[in-house]
């Protein structure tokens, strides 16, 4: 008997203790928003230290965030949305985000950012190889797309699945206007990445960051921030590659959800992740800062030389987020998932 | 069977907050599930579903997954939970606790698990390696094979606890008649021991398919080229925002849980 | 002679089949504390070395799902039992025309996928506040639980002892706190560790219901396992099975002989 009473007791005080504790708190809420991804980890640590506002994890991507948004439209939990360029661009179009300019707004060049303030870039990145060269097992680091498709190099790719993640599917997008096609014909990109499947190891619903760090995935087509801060961070064995044909730049984007709960944070939220404190710390996670001349020195001088992102061209963020529902269906249906 | 001398209405009042909050809160909301499955716009996404593509193959895998994992992980259980139900041993509480500790776990910890002992470099590649100079079974966690032995570590820790709770109960003296009267082991097994055991077995068999059915966290980890039901129903949902295929999928994979777990408890007089 | 031997084999080889499932387990614990990196190293940037940074980056960040799931137990036990322990009483002791399939709808949602159950409460009741339908949701999967093992224990009650309490002149309130509460503390107890143990580990219907705000911590386990190094997602695990194992063990001692002497009865 008594022991039930003490259990049950102490289960009630634990429980009124975390309700107080967590109604006191003040927070923002930000869909897509991994600890261990550009740094948001260390970024919403520095705001909580510096205004005493939680940001909490959250691990949705950026497809799975703007559905989210869409499907809480009467009821918006969500304070803002982090996405890459393409599905932030769609769904500020779809109407589920509300126009603020941030503090800093002018230093964001105007390609980066919606005239009207329903979407900006936060930092950006590029598509690249991202290779674990201890786990090639003696074959030669790829340098091209044309190299990628080389029987040498069979269950030994990954990319994320486009359906759930944006990065792949700027890559996804990007590689069929490379090789011809736009966004009303699919053909020509899916033709090659229907070649390359037979290469893929997995198309994973989750960042493999970690398992490239280990050697289980030696190529990693991402982003180049995540290769360099394997490298340059971690330690790893890895190099970054930029493919000899040409690559994309990826704007990663911040959206303020219309009817968000806790606006007035939400807004010094998004005037602080411009200041130069917030922009560096993106930096150490080797993603650009949008705020030019953020980036620390030596955190610079480890990017690749400048030679080598002549190769990289912005894509369309317009033409991107139409082509976005019908270019991922044909991708599933295509190449994705099941057997 | 009455055994109390109370007044009906008693038994009704007690019973009254259960009934209200499931037909409020799970029977409700289900059979709106199926209304909407079965009218326009759902009835399209119904027929969708079922009809050969991506989603009824989802289906066919959860089951046959499901089925397989039940069928294999009641036949591995046999063994311990007769063990545990009829002896004594000092140390034997300990073992038990060991087996039921993955009761607890979700699925994404057993995926885990799994990448743990034969990922890429997992344990069991790198102590094979180390012992015969080739890692074998590397990155097996994310083959068929992987998922399969995932679901059953999910579902051996269910059928040992059910099966050993309906072995305790078995008589004793039943089992030790039979010897006397001359019967030999096998003879006992199966007339004696296999009638009492089919209920158990029968009921085991429905909580490990359940269980296997609604299984989401392990293929959410494990499952690379092997799609299921569950994560079909996910991505619709999330990825998608398709409520209509989402939904249809939800019923179907329910219908076909709920039929298998009534038809296997379905009590024999 | 071969008897003993076969027993003694069976034995050891159900000892050898619980170290197996055991033995991923204690490799994953070890990995939050062993300092080598057998198992890729980490990745969350300087200031994750020792195994105390280990466990402070995961309070640090995912402490308020910890807190979560507390708050959840917290709830979701009590309820459960209120909802579960009164009803499985009646179903044995004091059934009415229709309490048969009562019983057996509230061992419906055993059939149910998480999912399925998720989705329909969100399409249902989508506005209602998230905490109530994630409490719904577990308690749509616990409340089966309590009501077979108090229905068990109910199973075993000898009816004249509670008839010979009111013969005595005992109200029935009174035989109800005096004379039946008393018998099921056992079985009370038991269901409360078993909801405990279920409740704390739920995933499926977690994951689908959950908010930033509204995380619970298996949810935080995937975050740590599809995102994290290796270290972090074991001492994570670490976390997890801090209260479970206790329990578990409890739930042994309690499921032991006193539960099964009433039922051979």
């Amino acid at each position: 008997m008594i022991r039930t009473l003490v259990r049950t007791l102490s289960a009630l005080a634990v429980t009124g203790l975390a309700a107080a504790v967590m109604a006191q708190e003040k927070v923002v809420i930000q869909y897509d928003c991994i600890p261990n991804y550009a740094n948001w980890g260390g970024v919403t640590a520095l705001y909580k230290k510096v205004a005493g506002v939680i940001v909490p994890p959250d691990p949705k991507g950026s497809s799975v965030a703007m559905a989210a948004l869409e499907a809480e439209k009467d009821n918006p939990v969500a304070d803002c949305a982090y996405y890459s360029g393409a599905i932030g661009y769609q769904a500020a179009r779809k109407g589920l985000h509300q126009p603020y300019k941030p503090k800093g707004w002018e230093k964001i060049p105007p390609a980066l950012k919606d005239p009207n303030g329903l979407w900006w870039t936060v930092h950006t990145s590029t598509i690249a190889f991202v290779v674990n060269t201890r786990a090639l097992d003696g074959a030669p680091v790829p340098r091209s797309w044309a190299d990628l498709l080389k029987p040498v190099y069979k269950g030994k790719i990954a990319y994320d699945d486009p359906t759930w993640g944006g990065t792949s599917y700027t890559l996804v997008y990007g590689l069929n206007e490379l090789f011809g096609g736009n966004e009303k014909n699919f053909k020509p990109g899916l033709a090659y990445l229907e070649k390359l499947d037979a290469n893929v190891s997995s198309y994973p619903r989750e960042s493999v960051y970690n398992a490239v760090l280990r050697g289980e995935v030696p190529i990693w087509i991402n982003a180049d921030g995540n290769g360099y801060k394997m490298k340059h961070v971690d330690g790893g064995p890895v190099e970054v590659v930029i493919p000899r044909e040409g690559t994309f730049t990826m704007p990663l984007v911040m959206g303020m959800a219309k009817g968000a709960p806790h606006p007035e944070e939400t807004k010094k939220y998004f005037d602080w992740l411009l200041t130069p404190r917030a922009q560096a710390e993106f930096a150490k996670a080797f993603f650009r800062p949008v705020v030019p001349g953020a980036t620390p020195r030596e955190i610079a001088s480890r990017f690749l030389p400048d030679k080598e992102y002549a190769r990289a061209r912005a894509l369309d963020l317009g033409r991107m987020a139409t082509a976005a529902d019908a270019l991922k269906r044909a991708w599933r249906d295509e190449i994705g998932g099941s057997q | 069977m009455n055994r109390s001398a109370l007044q009906p209405w008693t038994g009704v009042l007690l019973t009254l907050p259960l009934l209200l909050f499931l037909s409020g809160m799970v029977l409700w909301p289900l059979a709106m599930l199926a209304a909407r499955a079965f009218t326009d716009p759902g009835w399209e996404a119904l027929r969708e579903v079922l009809a050969a593509g991506r989603y009824r193959t989802a289906l066919l895998h959860s089951l046959a997954l499901s089925a397989a994992a039940a069928v294999v992980s009641v036949l591995l259980s046999l063994g311990p939970a007769w063990v545990l139900a009829r002896q004594r041993f000092p140390g034997r509480d300990l073992i038990r606790t060991a087996i039921s500790l993955p009761l607890t776990f979700s699925g994404v910890l057993v995926g885990f698990l799994m990448v743990v002992l034969l990922g890429r470099i997992g344990a069991i590649p790198k102590v094979i390696g180390l012992l015969t100079g080739d890692e074998r079974f590397s990155g097996a966690a994310y083959t068929f094979a992987g998922l399969f032995l995932a679901y059953l570590y999910f579902e051996v820790p269910r059928a040992v606890m059910t099966l050993e709770a309906a072995f305790r109960r078995f008589p004793r003296e039943l089992d030790a008649a039979a010897r006397t009267l001359g019967a030999g082991l096998l003879e006992r097994l199966l007339r004696v021991g296999l009638p009492l055991a089919a209920p158990a077995l029968r009921s085991t068999l429905a909580v490990t398919f359940s269980a296997s059915m609604g299984s989401f966290g392990v293929a959410l980890i494990l499952s690379k080229r092997f799609t299921v039901a569950p994560l079909e129903i996910y991505t619709e949902m999330t990825g998608f925002l398709n409520h209509e295929v989402a939904g249809a999928l939800c019923l179907v994979l329910a219908v076909l849980t709920l039929t298998a777990d009534r038809l296997l408890t379905v009590r024999v007089r | 002679m071969r008897g003993r031997l076969a027993r003694q084999a069976g034995i050891a080889a159900t000892a050898v089949f619980a170290l197996a499932m055991i033995s991923p387990v204690v490799l994953t614990a070890a990995g939050a504390f062993s300092d080598s990196e057998w198992y890729g190293q980490r990745s969350e940037g300087a200031g994750v070395e020792s195994t105390g940074a280990l466990f402070r980056y995961v309070i640090e960040i995912w402490g308020r799902s910890l807190l979560r799931s507390a708050q959840m137990v917290g709830a979701v036990v009590p309820l459960a039992l209120i909802l579960g322990a009164p009803a499985a009483w009646a179903f044995r002791m004091r059934p009415y025309p229709g309490s048969r399939l009562l019983e057996a709808a509230a061992l419906v949602p055993l059939g149910v996928p998480g999912v399925a159950l998720a989705f329909s409460l969100l399409q249902t009741a989508g506005g209602a506040p998230r905490f109530w339908l994630l409490v719904v949701g577990h308690l749509a999967y616990t409340i089966p639980l309590v009501i077979k093992t108090v229905g068990n224990a109910v199973d075993t009650f000898d009816p004249r002892i509670e008839a010979a309490a009111r013969s005595l002149g005992a109200g029935p309130l009174q035989v109800a706190l005096r004379v039946t509460l008393p018998l099921l503390v056992p079985a009370l107890i038991l269901s409360s560790l078993l909801v405990f143990a279920v409740s704390w580990g739920e995933f499926n219907v977690s994951f689908l219901l959950a908010t930033p705000l509204l995380q619970t911590f298996p949810a935080a386990l995937y975050m740590t396992y599809t995102t994290n190094s290796f270290p972090v997602a074991a001492a994570a695990t670490v976390i997890f099975l801090l209260p479970v194992v206790p329990a578990l063990i409890a739930i042994q001692a309690l499921g032991g002989e006193e539960f099964h002497r009433g039922l051979q009865a």
